[in-house]
C-alpha cells in the first residue's frame, strides 16, 4: 500500500477522537490510526508495517494504564522499520525526568502539552512529516499539498542541483 | 547550687560524705591557745582586730601583705567568674587562715574575702608572720598546726567536690538526654500542628474552589439539557431536506452513543471503506462513530443521506460529551467538597468503602497509571469522622503509589476481622518494607522519600496511626508473600450496626 500513517496513542477515547478530527485535513495524504494503549499500539504498528505501509509520526500520551508513553517511545525507537519515524510526546502530565528520558533515549523531537490547540497540532504534524519525508529521501511531490511547501521546494531544488552537479 | 555553698557544709549534702573518721578535726582548742598566746604578747595583742560584716579583707587580683588567722566569725571567699558575676567558693571559719596563698606564692590575692559574720582575727603582716618562728615559737607552732589542718581540710574538700562534680555530671547528662527527648517530641508535635494547619488551610481553599467550580459546572449541565430540548424542537419544526423522524433517530443516537473502542472503530472503518471506496477517510471515520443499527445502509438510508445527517449525530454526540464531562466535573467537585471538609465533621457511622472510593477519585491522577484492583464487599459501618478517615486512605494510597514508581498493581480490600471489627488492606507491588524499619516508618519525620515534600513532613503514617487510634483502630504493615507492602487497618464496627 505504501502509505505513510500517523499514529495517536491515548487511553482517553475523547482525546483520540478529537485528534483524529483535528488531523482530518491531512488524512487523505496520511491515514490516521488510533490506539488506546501501548500494547494495542505495538500490535497496530506491526499490522501497518506488515501491510506495506509506513509510520511517519507518533503522537503519544504519557500516563496510561500498563506501559507508559515514554517507555513505549523508547521501545519503538529501537524497532526495525521505524527508523526515521518522528516521535512526539503528547501529554499534560509528564514530569521533568520523564521528558528528559524521552528526549535522550527516544529521540522525541516535539512535546505537545495538553490541552492543545488544533492549529498547533496540525502545524506540528506538518513539520514533522515534512522532516520525515526529507530524511527518508522519498519523492515528496505527491504529498506536497499537506506539508510545508516552502521547505520542500527548497529541498527539491537543492537535491536537483546536487543531481545535475554530479 | 554553687561550689562554695557545698563546700561550706561538708558532710551535709549527702553526696559528698566521707567516712566519719575523715571528719574535720576540731580546732577550737588550738584557736583558743592562739588567742591566749597573742593576748599575752603586747606586740601581738594589738594585731587582734575586729571586722564588721561586709568588710572586704582581701580583694581579688590586688596585693595585700597581711595574713589573717580567724579567731571568731566567718568570712566568705568569692572568685570572679565570667561577665562580672562572683561565685562563693569557700567559707572560712575560726582556725582557718586568709591570705595564706598569696603569702606562699607571692601572687596577688586569689579571691575576694568578705566578712559575713563579725570577725575577730589575728592579722599579721607577711614580715611579722615570717619572723614568728624566732619571736614567738609557741604561737608559731600552733599556727603551723592550723596551716596543716587547713591544707588537709582543703584537700579533703577537693576530693568531696570531685565526687559531687561526678554525681552532678551524671545528673546533668540524664537531664540533657531527657531534654533532648522533650525537644524531639516538641518538634514532632509542632510539625504535626503545622501539618494539621496546612491541611485545614488546604481544606478551606479546596472547599472554596470546589464551590466556585460547581457554579459554572451546574450552569453548563443545565444548558446542555436546554440545548438538547431546543435542538430536538428545531429538528422537528424547521423544514429541511431530511426526514425529521430519521433526523431525530440520528440525534438521539448521538446523545446516547458510546464512543466505540479503538478496535471496534477500526473494524467499522475498514468495513465502511470497503463498501464506500469513494468516500474520504476522515468522513468514513466520522460515519464509523455512528452505531451500525442506526446507520442501516440499504434499509432506506443511502450514504448521501447519512452524510447529510452526520452533523445531527455529531451535534448530539458533542452535547453528550459536554454533559458527561460536566457530570464528571460535578462529581469531582462533590467529592472534593466531602473530602476537604473544613474542620471536623464529627463522628458518624460511616461506610468506609465510600471514603476509599472518594479518595481514589481525588487521587485519580496519581493512581491511573497502576492496575487498580478493588475487592470491597459490604462491611458493617465504623464510627469515625469521615474526613479524618479520608486522610488515612490518602496517606496509604499515596504512599503505595510512591513505592511503586511507574508501574504496578494497587490492591485495596476490606472485610470483617474477627469479633466486630473491620479490616482494610492497601497492598502495592513495590519493594516492600524491610523488617528492620517496620516500626520506624510509623515514627514522625521518618521518610524513605528523598524529598519529603510530597505530603508534607514524612509524618503521614504517624498521623494515620493516631487518627485510627482515636477510633479504637490500628495500623500495621507487613509484606505480601508475592512481594510489595501490605498496610492493614483495623477498626471496630459501629456498635448499633447489629
Amino acid at each position: 500500500m505504501d502509505k505513510i500513517c500517523i499514529l495517536c496513542v491515548d487511553d482517553e477515547p475523547d482525546v483520540l477522537r478529537a485528534v483524529a478530527r483535528d488531523l482530518a485535513e491531512m488524512e487523505e495524504g496520511f491515514p490516521v490510526e488510533t490506539a488506546a494503549s501501548a500494547e494495542e499500539a505495538k500490535g497496530l504498528i506491526g499490522e501497518i508495517l506488515k501491510r506495506g505501509d509506513r509510520l511517519g509520526l507518533v503522537f503519544c500520551d504519557h500516563v496510561m494504564p500498563g506501559q507508559n508513553g515514554v517507555d513505549l517511545l523508547i521501545e519503538l525507537r529501537g524497532w526495525p522499520g521505524l527508523q526515521g519515524t518522528r516521535l512526539v510526546l503528547f501529554t499534560g502530565q509528564a514530569g521533568h525526568e520523564d521528558t528528559v528520558e524521552a528526549i535522550n533515549r527516544a529521540g522525541i523531537t516535539r512535546y505537545v502539552a495538553k490541552p492543545w490547540e488544533r492549529e498547533l497540532l496540525v502545524r506540528v504534524a506538518r513539520d514533522e512529516l515534512t522532516s520525515y519525508l526529507i530524511e527518508s529521501g522519498r519523492d515528496p511531490l505527491p504529498l506536497m499539498r499537506y506539508l510545508d511547501q516552502e521547505r520542500l521546494v527548497e529541498y527539491v531544488r537543492r537535491r536537483n542541483r546536487v543531481d545535475t552537479g554530479q | 547550687m554553687c561550689a562554695g555553698e557545698t563546700g561550706s557544709t561538708p558532710g551535709s549534702s549527702g553526696t559528698g560524705d566521707l567516712p566519719p573518721g575523715e571528719r574535720r578535726r576540731d580546732t577550737s582548742r588550738v584557736v583558743a591557745e592562739v588567742r591566749r598566746l597573742a593576748e599575752a604578747s603586747s606586740e601581738l595583742r594589738e594585731r587582734i582586730r575586729k571586722f564588721d560584716s561586709g568588710v572586704l579583707l582581701l580583694r581579688e587580683g590586688e596585693r595585700h601583705d597581711e595574713i589573717f588567722c580567724l579567731l571568731d566569725g566567718t568570712v566568705k571567699l568569692y572568685k570572679r567568674a565570667s561577665a562580672g558575676t562572683k561565685i562563693a567558693v569557700d567559707v572560712v571559719r575560726p582556725g582557718d587562715l586568709v591570705g595564706l596563698l598569696s603569702y606562699c606564692t607571692g601572687n596577688p590575692n586569689f579571691t575576694d574575702a568578705a566578712v559575713t559574720t563579725p570577725v575577730t582575727a589575728l592579722a599579721l603582716s607577711f614580715e611579722q608572720f615570717g619572723s614568728l618562728a624566732g619571736s614567738a615559737p609557741e604561737l608559731y607552732e600552733r599556727l603551723q598546726s592550723l596551716i596543716r589542718d587547713n591544707l588537709t581540710e582543703r584537700y579533703r574538700r577537693m576530693v568531696v567536690l570531685h565526687l559531687e562534680l561526678a554525681t552532678l555530671n551524671t545528673t546533668l547528662e540524664n537531664e540533657r538526654d531527657e531534654l533532648r527527648r522533650t525537644v524531639l517530641e516538641l518538634e514532632s508535635t509542632r510539625n504535626r500542628l503545622v501539618q494539621q494547619e496546612k491541611m485545614a488551610m488546604l481544606g478551606r481553599l479546596v472547599a472554596g474552589l470546589a464551590h466556585e467550580i460547581n457554579n459554572p459546572a451546574s450552569a453548563t449541565l443545565r444548558s446542555v439539557d436546554y440545548l438538547g430540548e431546543a435542538f430536538a424542537e428545531v429538528l422537528e419544526k424547521v423544514p429541511g431536506q431530511v426526514d425529521s423522524g430519521t433526523a431525530r433517530r440520528f440525534w438521539d443516537a448521538g446523545l446516547s452513543a458510546r464512543l466505540p473502542d479503538t478496535a471496534t472503530q477500526r473494524s467499522r472503518l475498514d468495513a465502511l471503506a470497503r463498501d464506500h471506496p469513494r468516500l474520504s477517510r476522515p468522513l468514513l471515520r466520522r460515519l464509523a462513530a455512528i452505531p451500525p443499527e442506526v446507520l442501516r445502509f440499504g434499509t432506506g438510508i443511502d450514504p448521501d443521506e447519512a452524510i447529510r445527517l452526520l452533523p445531527v449525530f455529531e451535534a448530539g454526540l458533542n452535547l453528550q460529551i459536554i454533559r458527561v464531562s460536566s457530570e464528571r466535573i460535578r462529581d469531582l467537585v462533590v467529592n472534593l467538597k466531602k473530602y476537604a471538609r473544613p474542620g471536623p465533621a464529627g463522628e458518624a457511622a460511616v461506610d468506609l468503602r465510600e471514603g476509599i472510593r472518594e479518595t481514589l477519585l481525588i487521587l485519580r491522577g496519581a493512581v491511573r497509571r497502576f492496575d487498580v484492583q478493588l475487592d470491597l464487599p459490604p462491611v458493617p459501618p465504623v464510627r469515625a469522622d469521615p474526613g479524618r478517615l479520608s486522610q488515612v486512605w490518602t496517606n496509604l494510597i499515596y504512599n503505595a503509589c510512591e513505592a511503586m514508581g511507574q508501574q504496578g498493581r494497587l490492591r485495596i480490600s476490606c472485610g470483617p476481622a474477627g469479633d466486630d471489627r473491620v479490616f482494610v488492606t492497601v497492598q502495592d507491588s513495590g519493594p516492600g518494607v524491610p523488617e528492620e524499619i517496620r516500626e520506624r516508618i510509623f515514627q514522625p519525620n521518618f521518610t524513605t522519600k528523598e524529598q519529603a515534600n510530597h505530603f508534607g513532613l514524612g509524618i503521614g503514617l504517624s498521623i494515620s496511626r493516631e487518627i485510627l487510634a482515636d477510633y479504637g483502630g490500628e495500623l500495621t504493615v507487613g509484606n505480601a508473600p508475592e512481594g510489595g507492602a501490605v498496610f492493614r487497618v483495623e477498626l471496630p464496627a459501629a456498635e448499633n450496626s447489629g
